[in-house]
């Protein structure tokens, strides 16, 4: 049974993106089957970790939620990402096209075909794990990704907005009864104590703190053009992300 | 007296050229102009001395100051390059508290051997200073640093025990105790770059460096105090700036408006849409649940 994993934070900028194709390439890297689905329509980058070229991408989510191609046909294969053989890895891009995003903010889209797609991609792939990588705030869309998910991962920065925002987010997520759900504090200064934020956390939240990352200047250098886990496994930062991705295959 | 250093080839330089020029020229308009003469190169002595001072000592010290990062190191550097520029025997280091005291920041007296604060790890033993009556709010006037503090304004006293307008009772009550005379006393100022004054740095007995007897704080010195003043509270407030930052950080609260969620959470959760993705989910997990029981 394929567990669907929905990377979510309040506001933008909190590094969700990049989290996401990280915790996506360490699962594959287990051996586990993987596919990544972008679904931030509006504003679409994690094409960019996975060093996927806007020219290769002929069909992207929006096709499909146009039902102009079925939704395998816009899944790439990026395993060439990992640094060894794992299990495949596939991302099914939102178009980076200036017009195709214009015309899903002006039409709209059923989010419901978002979870037909999503069905069908862990069908067609046999896959072990779909990553959501969802759009930042609260709309329809991002609670059908929540409401369908069998793991939440809220990532915010040690800072007020994302703290009220998050705590929006995680009680919406207990009324959709999301069965695993944990928070990872991403951009944390050095300076700041770790530990004491992990536990004022998971003590307001009530919720696990997965992991608290460093803002660290390699991931600021890679300006999201590769994956920090694999590029640098050795960085904290890393080392939490794989914290994630083992809470995540024991989920 | 180093007389093969740059700075006093430098210095004999200037005189001899200022003497020749005035020398010649006092000469030719007779004696009764030789007595300015000498103080224009008394003068032009002095200056030579001040930018000197000023590019081998206050520039030095100010960066030295700028790139320290430890509090108790930093006072201790202010009050000891101080001391060091007058050739004072003791000195104290004075912080404004939010609560409107001065409070003993270091303390050290050589002929004393007395080290308390900084790095010395001994703890002092004073009490802090009222800015104000606690009582009646009126200014401090009658002590030299608190005044010093209230008025953002440099202090020489010749002689402590001679001098109007100030109460040295303190003082004196130390020396006696101490063995000791307090003689010559310099309060400066710390200002902050908004002209706020945030500690006042207190010089004892200035030495004559050559016949090691206890002097007044020249004006000279004091001006070249002052200046270091202006760089050690600067680096002071920056040092004080970076500790209230890396506090509020180590110390970050997690604020949650309640109510604000509550209203928010109530808001979404109250849609249609929303109640019926919930349904939905309930409906779908239940499948999963009995597909797993089974």
């Amino acid at each position: 049974m394929a567990k669907i994993v929905s990377i979510h934070s309040f506001r933008g900028g909190t590094g969700k993106s990049n989290l996401t194709a990280n915790l996506a390439s360490l699962v594959a890297l287990e051996g586990k089957r993987v596919a990544v689905v972008d679904t931030d329509i509006q504003s679409p980058g994690i094409h960019m970790p996975f060093a996927l070229a806007e020219d290769r991408v002929e069909f992207a989510l929006n096709h499909f939620i146009w039902g102009e191609c079925e939704i395998e046909k816009a899944a790439y294969d990026v395993s060439n990402v990992l640094p060894r053989p794992g299990g495949p890895l596939h991302l099914v891009p939102s178009s980076m096209k200036i017009a195709d995003i214009g015309r899903i903010l002006k039409e709209g889209y059923d989010v419901r075909l978002l979870n037909d797609g999503f069905q069908a991609l862990i069908e067609k792939l046999h896959l072990d794990y779909l990553f959501v990588d969802t759009h930042p705030g609260v709309n329809e869309e991002t609670l059908l990704s929540i409401a369908i998910s069998d793991t939440l991962v809220l990532i915010l920065r040690p800072d007020q907005q994302d703290f009220q925002g998050t705590a929006v987010t995680v009680e919406l997520a207990r009324k959709l009864d999301v069965p695993n759900m944990m928070l990872v504090i991403n951009k944390a200064l050095p300076s700041m104590n770790f530990a004491d934020l992990r536990a004022k956390a998971e003590a307001i939240y009530r919720v696990p703190v997965a992991a608290v990352l460093p803002l660290t200047p390699e991931l600021v250098q890679l300006a999201s053009s590769g994956l920090l886990s694999i590029l640098y496994p050795d960085l904290e930062a890393s080392r939490e992300m794989k914290k994630v991705a083992d809470h995540i295959l024991a989920g | 007296m180093d007389t093969s250093s740059p700075g006093f080839g430098a210095l004999y330089w200037a005189y001899g050229i200022c003497a020749s020029v005035l020398g010649a020229f006092g000469i030719y308009i007779g004696s009764k102009t030789r007595s300015q003469s000498l103080r224009l190169m008394r003068q032009l002595q002095r200056e030579k001395r001040r930018s000197d001072q000023l590019a081998n000592f206050v520039i030095p010290i100010g960066l030295s100051l700028a790139a320290e990062t430890d509090l108790n190191t930093l006072l201790e550097k202010i009050l000891l390059e101080g001391k060091a520029l007058s050739h004072a025997d003791g000195g104290t280091l004075y912080l404004v508290t939010p609560e409107k005291t001065l409070r003993f920041g270091i303390v050290r007296n050589d002929s004393l051997k007395i080290a308390m604060g900084g790095t010395s790890g001994e703890p002092i033993a004073f009490p802090p200073l009222n800015l104000r009556d606690p009582v009646t709010g009126e200014p401090n006037m009658k002590n030299i640093a608190t005044s010093c503090a209230l008025d953002a304004k440099s202090i020489s006293i010749a002689d402590a025990y001679a001098a109007q307008g100030f109460d040295f009772s303190g003082a004196k009550a130390f020396d006696q105790k101490m063995n000791y005379r307090t003689t010559s006393v310099l309060c400066v100022p710390l200002k902050d770059t908004g002209d706020r004054v945030i500690g006042v740095l207190q010089l004892i007995n200035a030495h004559d460096p050559e016949n090691h007897g206890v002097i007044a704080f020249d004006e000279h010195l004091g001006q070249i105090i002052g200046l270091l003043g202006l760089l050690a509270a600067a680096a002071l407030k920056s040092y004080l700036r970076v500790r209230q930052l890396t506090e509020e950080l180590e110390n970050l609260r997690i604020q949650i408006d309640e109510a604000k969620k509550e209203r928010q959470v109530a808001e979404i959760a109250g849609s249609d849409y929303f109640k019926n993705l919930q349904a939905r989910a309930r409906e779908m997990r239940s499948k999963v649940k009995g597909r797993d029981d089974t």
